[in-house]
């Protein structure tokens, strides 16, 4: 580490170089609005529609991550005993920064991913979260929800979901929303745990990207296997209601877990 | 069933169901804002409500309620009507 005056440049470059991306995605988010999206509109059946709405986005997600590693503002990482077959599964990931949903959507580019009214109704991204038929959290049909997710696994369609429902606060608890335990048992979906490791913390809660550290960022992604929801309840059996509590509990437990383990680490089954 | 068999009952159901304490059932408590149920446990506490009277109802004749007091007033009208 260098001297403190060098820490701030740095960490300050590192900002610039931050909000320049913000731009630049922005940018190329708008030109793929304008281009390549009615074209691909055009020439595209509507059964395939949201297939390659989704390719489209993953590419100018693909693109953002070259950037971000090209220019050494982060390293990303996926670790795992060889990806497992995610088809039909509900990703269940936390949330440390925009970086790891960033990342997700970057390389798996079929997956749907269950995301907040916000997004949906974004000025700018609306036409790709809408087009790409992505699963809204929190409007006011919850059977919706769960059958949309059942229906997304039906297709194969591997559905992530971040139980937290917002990015982590850095230092604060882990605290999951039922939603993702509640949809896995109503829709029947097994569970694939991702732990996302983000160190040093950056654009987080309380670290915006006018905060960049002032070294590069290494995020790490684990998978584990799929498995079962009840798994994370003490594999019992019972009333929805009072397994998702439990299921819940036991997956907060879980992510807790394992992120105290370093990300080298293989990760443990429930 | 009489009144205080009926919240006896739905009383019991919540703390089964929902791993509620109790001592926070009182009349006032607030589903969502004092007891945590959410917007997917309003689909279990119909299905409550339906064993209780053996009347189906939807989550969405829900909306307006919002304390326990609130769902026992529906539980008897249920059971009135029936």
């Amino acid at each position: 580490m260098g001297t403190g005056r060098g820490n701030r440049i740095e960490s300050l470059r590192r900002s610039v170089l931050a909000g320049g991306g913000f731009v630049i995605f922005g940018a190329v988010a708008l030109f793929g609005l304008c281009i390549p999206l009615p074209i691909l509109l055009l020439v595209t059946p509507r059964r395939l529609r949201e297939r390659r709405v989704r390719g489209l986005a993953s590419v100018g997600f693909r693109l953002l991550v070259r950037m971000i590693e090209g220019c050494g503002l982060a390293r990303i990482e996926v670790r795992s005993e060889g990806i497992p077959d995610l088809a039909g599964c509900l990703l269940v990931a936390n949330h440390p920064s925009y970086l790891d949903a960033v990342f997700l959507m970057a390389h798996l580019p079929r997956v749907n991913c269950v995301m907040k009214s916000s997004l949906l109704n974004h000025p700018l991204f609306f036409p790709f979260t809408r087009l790409g038929g992505y699963i809204a959290s929190d409007n006011d049909d919850p059977q919706k929800l769960i059958e949309d997710c059942r229906a997304a696994s039906a297709r194969g369609e591997p559905i992530l979901i971040f139980p937290e429902g917002t990015r982590s606060t850095r230092g604060a608890p882990l605290r999951f929303r039922r939603g993702a335990a509640q949809v896995a048992l109503r829709a029947g979906l097994r569970v694939v745990p991702l732990v996302v490791h983000c160190d040093p913390p950056a654009l987080t809660h309380g670290h915006p990207w006018y905060r960049m550290p002032d070294e590069r960022v290494h995020l790490v992604i684990r998978f584990a296997a799929p498995c079962e929801i009840a798994d994370f309840a003490g594999g019992s059996a019972g009333d929805w209601s009072r397994l998702a509590r439990q299921a819940t509990r036991g997956l907060e437990n879980y992510f807790v877990r394992q992120l105290a383990s370093t990300p080298h680490d293989p990760l443990s089954p429930p | 069933m009489s009144r205080d068999e009926i919240a006896e009952r739905f009383h019991a159901l919540l703390v089964e169901r929902f791993e509620l304490d109790p001592n926070d059932i009182r009349p006032e408590a607030r589903l969502y804002e004092d007891l945590d149920l959410d917007s997917i446990d309003a689909i279990d506490l119909a299905i409550v409500v339906r064993e209780l009277t053996g009347r189906k109802v939807t989550p969405q004749e829900f909306r307006h309620v919002r304390t326990v007091a609130d769902v026992e007033r529906e539980i008897r009208r249920l059971i009135d009507a029936g």
